[in-house]
C-alpha cells in the first residue's frame, strides 16, 4: 500500500463526515470494551498475567535468534518446512512456487495479518492462482475490493444492506439483509472450495520454539477447514509471534481472547505440530511455516521501539483509543491501524510515508494500559515523533513555535514576559476564541476562554489566607 | 533458500548486540502459570464445565450410563430431524459400540462410520464429502476443561474434520477427563505425551461455531457446527 504523509489527515475527514461510519465504531468499540471488562474483571489476578506476558515475550523478542532456530528445528522434526523469507517479494514467491509445484489453482485462506502485510492475494492472483478468503469478515470485503477496517472485525465498517447488496450483484441471488442468511450463503458456497483446494493457507497467533507447534485462535471454523481438509498446509507467521514453550501457551490464550473479544475462550484453538502423522484420520500431508521478516529486524534494531514486537494483535489498543474510535481503521491508510499500527506503519513503511501516524493520538495512554503485553505504546508513539523532529522532517513554522516555547520553558523571566505579551495580544485582538490563524491548526480548535489574572497573579494574591489541604 | 535464512539470521543478531529492555534480566525456566488450586473434585468441575459451556451456547448434559446416552440420543435426533449420523473410532465410541447400538435403535437413520483405509489419501477425500452431508457427528472427547467449558480433541483420537464438518456435534466424555484449566490439561499431557509424542493436531472447541462479522450479530454455525453437545457418561463421581 502507497501512503503519503498526508493521508490520515485526508482519510479520517472523509470518514468522521460520515455520521453512520462514526456511529458504527462507536457502537463497535464501546460493545468490545464493555465485554473485555466484564471477562477480566473475573479474573483477580489479571495484572500479574499481563506482566508475566511481557517478561515471556521479552525473552522471547531478545533471544529471537535462538528461539528461532529452535522453533525451525522442531518443526523439521515433526516432519515440516520452514522458510525464511527478508520480504514480502520472497515470502509470496515461495507460495506462489509451491502453488505451481501443487498445480493449485484456488487456495483456501484464514484469516493472517502477516499474509495482509505482504499483499499475499495480490501476488496469487497475477500468478493465476484464485486466492478464496473464507472468514467472513474478510470475504466480504474481498469481493467488496476492499481492505479490513479493525484487525478482528475486517468489514466492521459496512452495513447489512451493503452486503446484501454486494452477495446479489457478484452471485446473482436474491436480495436479503438477514445477517444469518447471508452467513449461511457463504458458509455453503466455501464448502465446496474447502472440499476441493488443494492448499490451504493460515496465519499463526503463536509458534512454541521447543515443540514446534503452532496455534491458530478463530471463532468460525475456517481456519481449521484450512488446516484440516486440503493436502497441504502453509501458515505464514511474522519472526516475532515465536514463544519459548508450549507450556507459556495457557497464558497467553487467557490473555487474548479476553483481551479482543471477552470471550473466556474462542470458539476454537487449533494447535497444529507438523503435517498429519502416521495413523491419524486426516490431516495435510505436507505443513509448511513461512517466517517472515519484511522489516521486523530493523524494528529489533532500535531497543525504543523494540517492544512493539511483543503485540499479540489483539486489538484492545484500536478499541479503547479514542482517535480510532472515531475515524475507524481505513483512516490509517495502512494494514495495521490504531495505536500499534501507527507505531508498526511508520516501522515497517518508513517516517517519509507514514510520519503523520505518531501524531494521530492524545498520548492519553489508555492503549498502553489496556494492552494485554504491557507494550507501552504511547511512548513509542513519542519516540517516533521525536525522531521525526530531530530529522528535521517537521516543517520549520513548527520547529520555531517549538523552539520558542522551549526557551521559554527554560526560563522564568522570559517565561513571564511570553506569557505577559500573549494575554495582552489576546486581549488586544478582540478574537479570544481564535487568536491566531494556523493554517490545518486552527479552523478546527477553538483557543479556550481566558481567565481574569494568570495563574502566577492568582497564587500571588491567595497563596497567603489557605494553608493548603 | 539457505540464504535467506542467514541473512535473517544475521540481520537478527546484529539487531539484537543493542542491549533492549530488560536487558540482562533472568529469563526462562518453566512457566507454572496457573489458577489458584481447584479443590472441587470432578463433581464440582463438571458443575462448572457445564455452566461455562452453557453460557456460549453449547450444550452439555450428564448421562448415569450408556443407556441413558442412547436415550437422550434417540431424542436428540428425533426432536431435531437429523437423518444421517457420523460416528467416529475414537476409544469412547468403541468402548461402548455406539455405532452397532445406534443402527440398532434407529433403523430409519442411516448410520456412518468414520473407517476405511486412513492412510490412503482418496478414502480421506471420500469421508470429507460423507461428512460434510451429516446432521450429527458423535466423537470421544480426550479432555474437558471446566474453567471454559472447553471440549479438548486429538487428532490421534478422532479425526479433524469429524467434528467440524457436521451440522452438529456430540462430544462424549467420561468424569476423569475434566480439569481445571489448560494448564492442568498440559502437565497431564506432559507425564502421557512427551513433547515428540504431541498429535499433529489439538484441538479446543468452546461452543458451537459462531461470527459476529455482520454488524456484529452474533450468528452460530458460520463455518463449523451449529450446535456442540458435551455429555459425560457414568455421572459426575
Amino acid at each position: 500500500m502507497n501512503r503519503t504523509p498526508s493521508q490520515f489527515k485526508i482519510l479520517a475527514s472523509e470518514n468522521v463526515a460520515d455520521p453512520r461510519l462514526r456511529r458504527t465504531f462507536q457502537s463497535a468499540t464501546g460493545h468490545a470494551l464493555g465485554q473485555r471488562a466484564r471477562s477480566v474483571q473475573l479474573v483477580p489476578e489479571w495484572e500479574d498475567l499481563r506482566e508475566r506476558a511481557h517478561r515471556i515475550k521479552e525473552e522471547a523478542v531478545e533471544h529471537l535468534d535462538v528461539y528461532l532456530e529452535k522453533l525451525e528445528a522442531s518443526v523439521i522434526r515433526r516432519g515440516g518446512r520452514v522458510f525464511w523469507a527478508r520480504d514480502a517479494g520472497e515470502a509470496s514467491s515461495y507460495v506462489v512456487d509451491l502453488c505451481r509445484r501443487l498445480q493449485a489453482s484456488t487456495v483456501v485462506k484464514s484469516k493472517s495479518m502477516a499474509a495482509e502485510e505482504i499483499g499475499l492475494t495480490d501476488a496469487l492472483e497475477a500468478a493465476g492462482v484464485e486466492p478464496v478468503e473464507t472468514d467472513l469478515g474478510e470475504f466480504i470485503i474481498q469481493l467488496a475490493g476492499e481492505t479490513p477496517s479493525h484487525i478482528i472485525a475486517p468489514a466492521l465498517h459496512m452495513t447489512r444492506q451493503q452486503i446484501g447488496k454486494l452477495f446479489q450483484e457478484k452471485f446473482g441471488i436474491p436480495y436479503t439483509d438477514i445477517p444469518a442468511e447471508l452467513c449461511a450463503f457463504a458458509r455453503q458456497r466455501l464448502r465446496r472450495q474447502f472440499l476441493s483446494a488443494r492448499l490451504g493457507i493460515s496465519g499463526v497467533n503463536f509458534a512454541a520454539a521447543d515443540t514446534g507447534t503452532i496455534v491458530i485462535v478463530e471463532n468460525e471454523g475456517n481456519a481449521r477447514l484450512c488446516t484440516s481438509l486440503p493436502r497441504v498446509h502453509l501458515a505464514i507467521m511474522g519472526l516475532e509471534k515465536v514463544i519459548p514453550r508450549f507450556s507459556d501457551l495457557p497464558l497467553f490464550l487467557r490473555l487474548l481472547a479476553r483481551s479482543s473479544t471477552g470471550q473466556r475462550q474462542p470458539s476454537y484453538v487449533s494447535m497444529i505440530s507438523g503435517p498429519r502423522r502416521e495413523g491419524e484420520w486426516d490431516g495435510p500431508e505436507e505443513f509448511h511455516l513461512v517466517l517472515l521478516d519484511n522489516g521486523r529486524s530493523d524494528i529489533l534494531s532500535d531497543p525504543r521501539v523494540r517492544r512493539s514486537l511483543y503485540c499479540i494483535r489483539c486489538g484492545a489498543c484500536l478499541n479503547t483509543c479514542p482517535v480510532y474510535q472515531r475515524v475507524g481503521g481505513h483512516s490509517y491508510g495502512s494494514v495495521y491501524s490504531g495505536p500499534i499500527g501507527s507505531v508498526l506503519t511508520p516501522l515497517f513503511q518508513g517516517l517519509e510515508v507514514a510520519g503523520d501516524l505518531p501524531y494521530v493520538s492524545s498520548l492519553c495512554g489508555s492503549c498502553s494500559n489496556i494492552c494485554p503485553v504491557k507494550i507501552d505504546l504511547h511512548h513509542q508513539l513519542l519516540w517516533l515523533r521525536e525522531k521525526l523532529v530531530s530529522s528535521r522532517a517537521t516543517p520549520w513554522p513548527e520547529r520555531l513555535a517549538m523552539s520558542l516555547f522551549a526557551a521559554g520553558m527554560k526560563d522564568p523571566s522570559l517565561y513571564r514576559m511570553g506569557s505577559a505579551l500573549l494575554r495582552l495580544l489576546l486581549k488586544v485582538s478582540g478574537k479570544s476564541n481564535r487568536p491566531f490563524a494556523v493554517p490545518g491548526w486552527s479552523p478546527t480548535r477553538d483557543f479556550p476562554a481566558l481567565a481574569e489574572t494568570s495563574f502566577k497573579q492568582w497564587w500571588e494574591a491567595n497563596r497567603q489566607q489557605g494553608e493548603g489541604p | 533458500m539457505s540464504d535467506s535464512r542467514e541473512a535473517v539470521l544475521g540481520r537478527i543478531r546484529r539487531a539484537l548486540l543493542r542491549p533492549g529492555p530488560g536487558h540482562g534480566r533472568a529469563h526462562g525456566g518453566p512457566n507454572r502459570v496457573q489458577s489458584p488450586p481447584d479443590r472441587k473434585g470432578a463433581t464440582g468441575l463438571f458443575d462448572q464445565f457445564q455452566e461455562q459451556s452453557a453460557r456460549v451456547g453449547g450444550e452439555p448434559r450428564i448421562c448415569t450410563d450408556v443407556e441413558e446416552v442412547l436415550e437422550c440420543l434417540q431424542d436428540l435426533v428425533a426432536d431435531a430431524g437429523y437423518r444421517r449420523v457420523a460416528v467416529s473410532n475414537h476409544e469412547i465410541c468403541r468402548r461402548h459400540g455406539v455405532a452397532q447400538r445406534l443402527s440398532e435403535l434407529l433403523p430409519e437413520v442411516s448410520v456412518w462410520r468414520e473407517e476405511g483405509d486412513a492412510e490412503i489419501r482418496g478414502s480421506r477425500t471420500q469421508n470429507s464429502r460423507q461428512l460434510a452431508q451429516a446432521d450429527l457427528s458423535i466423537t470421544g472427547a480426550d479432555f474437558l476443561i471446566a474453567e471454559s467449558g472447553t471440549v479438548l480433541i486429538a487428532s490421534s483420537g478422532a479425526s479433524r474434520q469429524i467434528s467440524l464438518l457436521p451440522t452438529a456435534h456430540l462430544a462424549l466424555a467420561t468424569p476423569d477427563q475434566v480439569y481445571p484449566d489448560l494448564a492442568a490439561v498440559f502437565q497431564q499431557l506432559g507425564t502421557t505425551l512427551e513433547e515428540g509424542r504431541l498429535p499433529a493436531a489439538l484441538t479446543m472447541i468452546t461452543g458451537p461455531s459462531r461470527t459476529a462479522d455482520i454488524e456484529k450479530v452474533l450468528i452460530k454455525g458460520a463455518h463449523g457446527p451449529v450446535r456442540q453437545l458435551t455429555w459425560l457418561i457414568g455421572g459426575a463421581g
